[in-house]
């Protein structure tokens, strides 16, 4: 009877243990679920402060719906870290955001499930399999209470570093409903994205610029800039005409912003036009009456800075520092300036020279982009004309620090006297002519166009569906134009976001896969040069036969042979190496996990065992000391 | 100084102590007698605070065994039924983790295993795992890990069970030798024990204390002027010897 | 106090290695772990800059290992008489119990340390988010806490080891893999992030991501501290209880 009564007590003395510790547990988690401590090295849990601004002005709830398919982690292992990962930083904002005001949906789309239909239909694109199929998801589709959305197609693990970015961008967007207006002058760089229904993937820049802008194009011969355009960019023009130089002198008076990218040498026209391609217009006389100097004649080096590449010389290839493909680094790049502040890594390619008038006046200059101390130069014209092997030689070091890109602010005379089209019937229709400035401008100006083509910045294998946040950018060319733009925009909220250090490196496989291929590296680039050449070589015998320029004697064909041969035994030579790559990584690969499965734990069972053995022979002859000890006493 | 009153313990409605009173004094060897299941062992737990009584008053030495247990247990050297033992450890091992137990201070930590060991002779077994010793041995180590301290109490349980005669005499002298420093309790259910070595008698039977005596006296109250015809008429045996 | 449980401490940690059962816990943890790390969890595909291979399955290898340690505590000293012995020594039963309890946490994080020679070897091969790391190990040790806790509450239960190794498997097995969701699915409709909120605050797996996610939290250490202080306390009342 009392033990009855006991286990009564027990029972609820138990029962009442479970529920303090269910009590305190829940309690933590809603009072204190969010103090936690992002151990991670580069903070990748951590919000910035830009984005904590932009959400705490959020007016409106925000909707996240995240896809993402339950086998995603077993068909592709590459995603399913990032999609915690991503996840988890979703969360993050939620947390920091008021109340309710972000609200997250995971949902995971089934193949052939209503789901999936409306994944597809908001714009979510399927990533393929393992077996090949398309029906794997990992998008998000992010609304505000207007209807207003955005989407990421996918997010790939590439672009990481941007998350915050994006996702910051996109509430920020979704925030202020109207998109700035950027006017675009660009002739060589044509609006089109898509060509024979493809995107152009070196236009890349485009897809980012009309995700945050709406672009009204612009010609470069019209005499009056749309009054109602925030920010105006003007890309490579060929030739300044008097109409549309009056039209960027009345723009600017009327306190417009304008970023102009020139360039003494386009390397990007080079190779599509050929090598007789025009040097861009000179916008000297107008950029002088602002202030600034742009020598179009020489063209800026760097050997400190120069890229590493294989240059062709007549002993053959060998790597070396071109001074003219220029890396910029944190201390090259403003690091004052809003617009540039953090930025670590820009490419430029042959990059003209800016200098700031003598006289500035009331105006202030700010050098954004330059060399080192170290710099030099070379004649444009040298371009056209040399190798790489003979531009190498022909560096002019003159240790100078020169200026890439710069910006100047202030206001300013006109260049003009009158309006140019006065005494015409059009100069009723025009707002009246200023003489001085009436508003405060900015304008920027880039000596290098080449840096905005996306080949040279970015990895754009995935932005086929996905042309905005399928772009993994290596360098921060795109950033640094984006944020140009921010800057003339006045957004000085996004200004504040940085990038981040991507959350993905290379898999241990890949490393693995590389140290192998680097031991085979010269030999397979060699093989795979000189296969090249015997390809262009059997093309040319080709046409010459279809053309009938030569009649067939026996020396071609024994020579057309001969070359057919040594194409095939190049294949079967390269095929081989990569046969043998493929092997040795194998068996490297067999090798650490038989260290790890086998030799590893044995190692550590012997050593503890000797360890316990010593010290238990050792406590053992101390014992029999004191024995022997004790019995002569 | 061993006082009870009135001590009683049930086991699921069972009565295995009823209403036991006793008083032990310094140099007292008492033997624990009684048949199996008389409560010996029960008694035995609740004196080393390993149960707690159901009712009545237990008092070693002024204190209570449940609610001042380290008090209590370090004044008590106990050696449970068939004398178990960490099989796994070496018979120094064993003796050394005894002594620590015992919150013995490091300075005389050793000097106090050594003067156990010498004691009972158990130099030759020192470095031998405890589960390949003789039982003989197992019982001496288990008396010397009991001894370490120099309890003021002793409690045996059974402490010649299994034992030869050798071994039993040993254990009686030595129980001897024991008792003028110290209250010795054995609890046993063999009477030639009782002869040699106790000078006092708890007569144990289906948890009552029937008979509070010396050996003598018992040896007189039996038929044939033996323990062992006083036991069984005590406890209901059959009495025709 | 301290002293006693040092005492119990230093026996029961060196009783693993006076018998077989330390080196074969050893070398099951070792190559179950590795074997999960390259067959089961893409070592070489996977990013791995925290190691999240390695520590993917290890909840699964623990819940196997950490009762076979545990087992033996109480359920040892039940069988072979032993109990009445350490429970009659002139120590406090509190000191008794956590000094169990340390020795089995002490092996199980010995088993983890026994790990970091991996970690060196990997960070060889590519690097490793040292700090994100260290948080995986913290959540780990956690994990092999409150798994050793109520290892030690099971054992102290039971007279037979290898029942008490079974029992140990299975309740650390629907601890970890219970999930309270169902329980809330009336209430889903009031408040979608306060439902989740109890859920995630009783699921093991919750609490485990986030640290080897590199991000723990206060709630992460109420949870494994109090699940083991109960199964603590459980066990201090089991001893009592059992004694009858």
């Amino acid at each position: 009877m009392i033990k009855k009564h006991k286990n009564v007590g027990l029972l609820f003395f138990l029962l009442l243990m479970v529920v303090i510790f269910v009590c305190l547990n829940v309690s933590t988690r809603l009072i204190g679920g969010n103090l936690k401590i992002d151990m991670t090295q580069s903070q990748r849990y951590s919000l910035s402060d830009a984005s904590k601004e932009i959400l705490s002005s959020l007016t409106m709830p925000v909707q996240i719906r995240l896809y993402i398919s339950s086998n995603l982690a077993t068909e592709n292992p590459q995603y399913a870290n990032y999609a915690q990962f991503v996840l988890r930083y979703l969360k993050k904002y939620q947390q920091a955001a008021k109340p309710d005001l972000i609200k997250i949906e995971t949902l995971d789309p089934q193949p052939y499930s209503p789901l999936e239909e409306e994944a597809k239909r908001q714009g979510i694109k399927p990533l393929p399999d393992s077996g090949g199929k398309s029906n794997l998801y990992f998008g998000a589709v992010i609304t505000n209470a207007k209807g207003q959305k955005a989407v990421i197609p996918n997010f790939i693990s590439a672009r990481s570093g941007y998350l915050e970015t994006d996702i910051s961008r996109i509430l920020y967007k979704l925030n202020n409903s109207s998109k700035p207006k950027l006017g675009l002058v660009s002739p060589q760089l044509p609006l089109i994205t898509h060509a024979y229904g493809q995107i152009i993937p070196n236009w890349a820049i485009v897809a980012q610029l009309q995700n945050d802008y709406e672009i009204i194009e612009l010609k470069d011969n019209i005499v009056q800039i749309p009054g109602n355009i925030d920010v105006l960019l003007v890309i490579n023009i060929e030739k300044l005409s008097p109409l549309f130089t009056y039209a960027l002198d009345q723009f600017v008076l009327r306190g417009g912003k304008l970023l102009i990218i020139t360039d003494a040498f386009s390397e990007r026209q080079a190779s599509t036009h050929g090598q007789n391609s025009a040097p861009t217009a000179n916008l000297n006389a107008l950029l002088q009456n602002w202030g600034l100097n742009v020598n179009n004649e020489i063209i800026a080096g760097d050997r400190t800075l120069g890229e590493i590449t294989s240059i062709q010389t007549p002993q053959g290839t060998k790597a070396a520092n071109f001074p003219y493909w220029l890396h910029l680094s944190k201390s090259e790049i403003n690091q004052q300036h809003p617009a540039t502040k953090g930025l670590d890594n820009i490419v430029v390619k042959t990059s003209g020279i800016i200098s700031p008038q003598k006289n500035l006046g009331q105006t202030k200059y700010t050098p954004l982009l330059t060399t080192t101390a170290k710099g030099g130069n070379i004649a444009a014209k040298d371009l056209y004309a040399h190798n790489q092997a003979e531009l190498d030689n022909l560096f002019n070091e003159t240790s100078q620090q020169y200026t890439l890109a710069a910006e100047i602010e202030g206001k300013f005379p006109s260049l003009f006297n009158t309006n140019i089209l006065a005494g015409t019937k059009f100069a009723k229709a025009m707002p009246s002519f200023l003489s001085y400035s009436i508003a405060p401008s900015k304008i920027i100006v880039i000596a290098d166009s080449d840096f905005i083509v996306a080949e040279n910045w970015a990895d754009t294998s995935q932005t086929q569906n996905n042309p905005v946040y399928g772009l993994a950018p290596i360098y921060d060319n795109g950033s640094f134009l984006l944020r140009l733009l921010d800057y003339l925009t006045n957004r000085t909220t996004i200004l504040g976001l940085s990038n981040k250090e991507n959350f993905n490196t290379k898999s241990i496989g890949e490393e693995l896969y590389m140290q192998t291929f680097n031991q085979y590296a010269a030999a397979y680039n060699k093989a795979q040069a000189e296969l090249i050449q015997r390809l262009q070589l059997a093309k040319n015998y080709e046409t010459q036969i279809s053309q009938r320029l030569y009649p067939l004697t026996a020396q071609r064909a024994k020579e057309i042979e001969e070359n057919n041969k040594a194409i095939q035994s190049l294949q079967l030579k390269l095929k081989q190496i990569e046969y043998q790559i493929k092997e040795q990584n194998q068996q490297k690969i067999s090798s650490i996990t038989q260290k790890n499965i086998i030799y590893f734990p044995l190692t550590c069972i012997i050593l503890i065992l000797l360890c316990y053995m010593y010290l238990k022979s050792r406590q053992k002859k101390k014992i029999e000391e004191w024995v022997h000890e004790a019995r002569t006493h | 100084m061993i006082v009870a009153k009135n001590l009683s313990k049930n086991f699921n409605g069972i009565k295995a102590l009823d209403s036991l009173s006793f008083c032990l004094n310094k140099g007292d060897v008492v033997a624990l007698l009684g048949p199996n299941g008389a409560g010996k062992t029960t008694l035995l737990r609740i004196l080393t605070g390993y149960l707690s009584p159901s009712s009545g008053d237990v008092e070693i030495y002024g204190h209570d065994p449940i609610k001042e247990r380290v008090a209590v247990l370090s004044k008590i050297g106990y050696v449970p039924e068939n004398a178990p033992l960490y099989p796994e450890m070496s018979t120094y091992e064993f003796l050394r983790f005894s002594a620590k137990l015992r919150n013995i201070s490091p300075e005389i930590l050793s000097q106090k295993i050594f003067s156990v060991i010498d004691n009972l002779q158990l130099y030759s077994v020192l470095n031998q795992r405890i589960e390949t010793l003789s039982k003989g041995y197992k019982h001496r180590v288990a008396l010397a890990s009991a001894l370490m301290h120099s309890p003021k109490i002793l409690i045996l349980d059974e402490p010649t069970e299994g034992l030869d005669p050798n071994q039993k005499f040993e254990m009686h002298k030595f129980i001897k030798n024991y008792s003028q420093q110290s209250i010795i309790i054995i609890s046993t259910h063999i009477l030639e024990e009782v002869e040699a070595s106790a000078n006092r008698i708890l007569l144990l039977n289906k948890g009552k204390l029937i008979r509070d005596t010396t050996p003598q006296e018992l040896k007189l109250s039996g038929s044939n002027y033996d323990i062992a015809s006083a036991f069984r008429s005590m406890t209901g045996g059959s009495d025709n010897a | 106090m301290l002293k006693n449980t040092l005492t119990i401490f230093t026996k029961e940690f060196m009783s693993y290695f006076r018998t077989p059962t330390a080196y074969i816990i050893i070398a099951v943890y070792l190559v179950l772990s590795m074997f999960a790390t390259f067959y089961s969890s893409n070592f070489f595909m996977n990013n791995n800059i925290g190691l999240t291979s390695f520590f993917t399955y290890q909840p699964e290898i623990l819940i196997i290992l950490i009762p076979a340690l545990t087992m033996k505590l109480w359920s040892d000293e039940r069988r072979s008489g032993t109990i009445e012995f350490i429970l009659t020594q002139p120590i406090s039963y509190t000191s008794i119990i956590l000094g169990k309890f340390l020795a089995a946490f002490a092996f199980g994080c010995l088993l983890l340390v026994l790990t970091l020679p991996f970690d060196l070897y990997v960070s060889a091969l590519i690097s490793l988010d040292s700090t994100m790391i260290l948080s995986a190990y913290l959540g780990t040790i956690l994990s092999i806490m409150f798994l050793t806790a109520i290892g030690c509450m099971i054992s102290a239960f039971n007279t037979n080891s290898v029942l008490a190794y079974l029992f140990s498997v299975f309740m650390g097995w629907i601890l970890i893999s219970i999930n309270f969701d169902f329980l809330l699915q009336p209430w889903m409709n009031l408040s979608e992030n306060l439902s989740v909120k109890l859920t995630q605050s009783l699921n093991f797996y919750h609490h485990y991501q986030d640290m080897i996610m590199g991000e723990p939290g206060l709630d992460n250490l109420m949870y494994f501290c109090t699940l083991s202080v109960l199964a603590l306390w459980i066990n201090r009342i089991a001893i009592d209880y059992k004694k009858q």
